[in-house]
């Protein structure tokens, strides 16, 4: 994981992030986390963490601007559905090519509505093991709470390439929504990632 | 106040209702007839004619005649009448502004608003295709009730009433039928403002078209419907082809007359076999006849009277079938109401072909039931209307229960599935059992949700999984895991698993319960978000939140006291699903706070 990949995944967002999607996902986490708006002090560290994220990333240089090769501008109808919640969970659910369901589950979770969650839950059950794990960092930066037990099932189903992909969002989000994933990890045969679950356990 | 008519929108006949202050009562006609046959027609001078002076010109001039238009609707189809083509939510709405015009003149008043019948198996969109036939006749149509469910509606009014003279059951009990029923009889037959346990009511919905039977539980003034089952393809119009099959085929081998070759003919005689069935179910005998028909052609061309003579034995013998089907899905629906045979208490016929005495004799024979009298069974679903209308006025007497339109359950060991709550369940359901594991030292359990009838998971439909770990390791079937489903009036299923020893918990939230979002209608979008919101009021009380998702719920909030049927259909979906999925983070939270 190179550094920028790690202050991405602090925002709950995947190595190839875009300008726009970065200050969207800040301004969404910012909203739930900043110690005024939010009634839980543990929420302080997180929102430091993130705010911190957030200033190297906008302080690294710039790529071009609207590369051509971002999946938002291959995805234009992902795109073209705005915030248009039921539009977007009509493309999780029947588009046939992954690529646009995973841009779908991302848009979801830039939404900043916990109730887009109705929606990004089914990308959970999605066969394509990268729309699963763009559901889960949607999820991760909506603190969808009732993601929780869905998600735990999703991690102890999974291969192990998208359990460690679960874990690592988990470490670096710190969202109390995994903490049944935890759970679940600990016991995982595969010892490097019991480790790093208990590790993640300790900070959560 | 502007009255609220009740309308019986039927394939033969149509009616119409109102409450004469607390009796539902028929409106008759301008003929003073208490049903209008469902049949328009364009006289030749072009004026539009519906019901009666409809009919009695269709013999001689079908091609400006429409009847049965109720089968058509939503049908997509044009039908002709008088030399152009109507939709058929047109003909429709002239059947309906002839009903609202008896009624303001019966009434006196102005009519604007009607609650309007529909078949139990009707689709969505037939039933909008009568919302818009309302609106083309200025009738602003409040509500679409399933007939069954009106038919009990009326006989739970009646039964509610302290009336001088009681409709009660009791006539109906066999006397000779043990102590309890007798007991139950004569419960029920005592003034019903003592009758205050529950009564369980089968209405027995044997109409022109479809067939319908229902089994409701009321219980004071509430009314739940337990389970429902029906038949579109059974229904006193295939009595009468059946008949006039055989009346054909009688003249065809008497006369040598081919009756198909003839679309006058075919139309007399069937009208010709409805009204020989009525007959035989009061007389012995019958008989069909064409007076004046032609057979043969040019020069040879003779005029033959020929006439069937069928007796109640052969009738009988041809209605069998029909009623031997519909008593099959009686079974059924009791069954799936878990009501024993001798556990219903009333009986209400609905529809015209319920008079067949055959019908009466072999409900009688299977169940030991007569119907409850006082009601005409072709007037029940119109006075359940004019009930229900009052209903919507406010009335809080009487209401209708929903029921868990599927099952639902858990996947075990083994891939078998586990129903924790069943089809026809009155909302809200609830229903808990205790589950363990198949392994020493196991601490986790996948709970897989799922939907449907078979007892083999994988043909049911899945509806998501979820983790339920940290639980105290033990021996294989030692730890006691409880999982918990419920269903409340938001129509969202809540699945929660508990281990009982550690304490540890897991739920999910599922939404969109394949009642399918396409069945629902904007008024129930509508009434559902208000349902939802005032869900979320209750679910947020004591919880401590985040203040933006406490400005997202009170967004949402504002925007479900705001919906109304004006706005477009997409925007209340959204609207519904999103407070859905506020729902299930709520309960989500609730559930947190809870084993914290």
């Amino acid at each position: 994981m190179s550094n920028d990949e790690k202050l991405l995944a602090i925002l709950a967002l995947g190595p190839d992030a875009e300008e726009e999607e970065i200050r969207t996902a800040y301004r969404r986490l910012a909203k739930r986390l900043h110690p005024d708006s939010s009634r839980d002090p543990s929420t302080a560290t997180q929102f430091a963490r993130v705010t911190r994220a957030y200033k190297l990333l906008s302080a690294r240089p710039r790529t071009a601007p609207g590369s051509a090769s971002g999946p938002q501008a291959r995805y234009r109808h992902v795109l073209a559905a705005g915030d248009d919640l039921f539009a977007l969970g009509q493309i999780l659910a029947s588009d046939p090519d992954a690529g646009a369901r995973e841009a779908a589950a991302r848009r979801l979770g830039l939404s900043g509505r916990t109730a887009a969650y109705v929606f990004l839950r089914r990308a959970l059950y999605d066969p394509c093991p990268g729309v699963a794990e763009e559901a889960v960092r949607s999820a991760a930066l909506l603190g969808a709470r009732q993601a929780a037990g869905e998600i735990a099932a999703l991690y102890s189903r999974s291969a192990p390439r998208l359990r460690e992909a679960i874990l690592k969002t988990a470490a670096a989000t710190r969202e109390p929504l995994f903490k049944s994933t935890i759970a679940a990890a600990l016991r995982d045969p595969d010892k490097a990632l019991a480790e790093l679950a208990s590790s993640v356990g300790a900070v959560l | 106040m502007v009255p609220v008519i009740g309308i019986d929108f039927g394939t033969t006949n149509s009616l119409c209702a109102f409450m004469d202050g607390d009796r539902p009562t028929i409106i008759p006609n301008g003929r003073g007839a208490r049903t209008t046959p469902s049949v328009v027609a364009v006289s030749p001078r072009g004026d539009i004619l519906v019901g009666e002076s409809a009919r009695n010109q269709a013999f001689i001039n079908p091609g400006s005649t429409i009847a049965g238009v109720k089968r058509h609707l939503a049908s997509g189809s044009l039908l002709s009448m008088g030399g152009r083509t109507w939709r058929p939510e047109e003909i429709a709405s002239f059947i309906l502004k002839s009903l609202k015009a008896d009624a303001e003149r019966h009434l006196g008043s102005e009519v604007r608003e009607a609650v309007v019948t529909a078949p139990a198996h009707f689709s969505e969109r037939e039933r909008r295709a009568i919302v818009e036939a309302g609106r083309l006749a200025g009738l602003d149509v409040r509500k679409i009730v399933n007939e069954p469910t009106a038919a009990a509606l009326a006989r739970a009014w009646y039964a509610s009433q302290t009336a001088p003279r009681p409709l009660g059951p009791g006539k109906g009990r066999q006397p000779a039928g043990g102590p309890e029923n007798r007991q139950a009889a004569r419960r029920a037959a005592g003034p019903a403002s003592e009758a205050k346990a529950s009564s369980v009511i089968l209405v027995y919905d044997f109409g022109g078209g479809t067939f319908d039977v229902t089994v409701l539980r009321q219980g004071g003034s509430d009314c739940h419907v337990l389970s429902s089952r029906g038949d579109g393809r059974l229904g006193g119009g295939d009595i009468d082809r059946e008949l006039y099959r055989l009346a054909a085929r009688a003249f065809a081998e008497a006369e040598g007359l081919d009756v198909e070759k003839d679309r006058l003919l075919v139309q007399g005689l069937i009208d010709q076999a409805e009204k020989a069935k009525i007959e035989l179910s009061e007389r012995q005998h019958a008989d069909l006849s064409l007076p004046f028909a032609m057979v043969g052609e040019g020069p040879g061309a003779r005029v033959i009277h020929p006439s069937y003579d069928i007796d109640r034995e052969a009738f009988e013998a041809l209605v069998r079938p029909f009623v031997d089907r519909s008593l099959e899905l009686t079974d059924r629906a009791l069954k799936e109401a878990s009501i024993g045979k001798g556990e219903v208490d009333i009986l209400v016929l609905s529809g015209g072909s319920s008079r067949i005495p055959l019908v009466r004799r072999l409900i009688e024979e299977r169940y030991g039931l007569r119907p409850a009298g006082g009601v005409n069974p072709e007037e029940v679903v119109a006075l359940g209307a004019a009930v229900s209308a009052s209903l919507s006025e406010g009335s809080e007497r009487l209401s209708v229960h929903d029921v868990v339109s599927r099952t639902y359950g858990v996947e075990i060991d083994g891939g078998a599935f586990v129903p924790l709550i069943r089809k026809n369940s009155p909302v809200p359901a609830t229903r808990s059992r205790v589950f363990t594991t198949v392994e020493d030292g196991q601490d986790s359990v996948e709970i897989h949700v799922l939907q449907g009838e078979s007892r083999d998971c994988r043909e049911d439909l899945s509806l998501g999984r979820f983790l339920l770990a940290g639980i105290a390791p033990g021996k294989a079937g030692g730890p006691r895991i409880r999982v918990d489903f419920s269903i409340d009036e938001s129509d969202i299923l809540h699945v929660s698993a508990v281990d009982l020893a550690s304490g540890a918990a897991q739920a999910i939230s599922i939404a969109d319960l394949g009642r399918g979002a396409a069945a629902e209608s904007p008024a129930e979008l509508v009434a559902k978000a208000s349902v939802l919101a005032s869900r979320i009021g209750e679910l947020k009380a004591g919880l401590e939140l985040e203040s933006g998702l406490e400005a997202e719920l009170d967004e949402a909030a504002g925007r479900a006291g705001k919906a109304s049927e004006a706005m477009s259909e997409g925007e209340l979906r959204l609207l519904k699903a999103e407070l859905e999925g506020l729902v299930g983070e709520l309960l989500a939270r609730r559930g947190e706070a809870l084993h914290a």
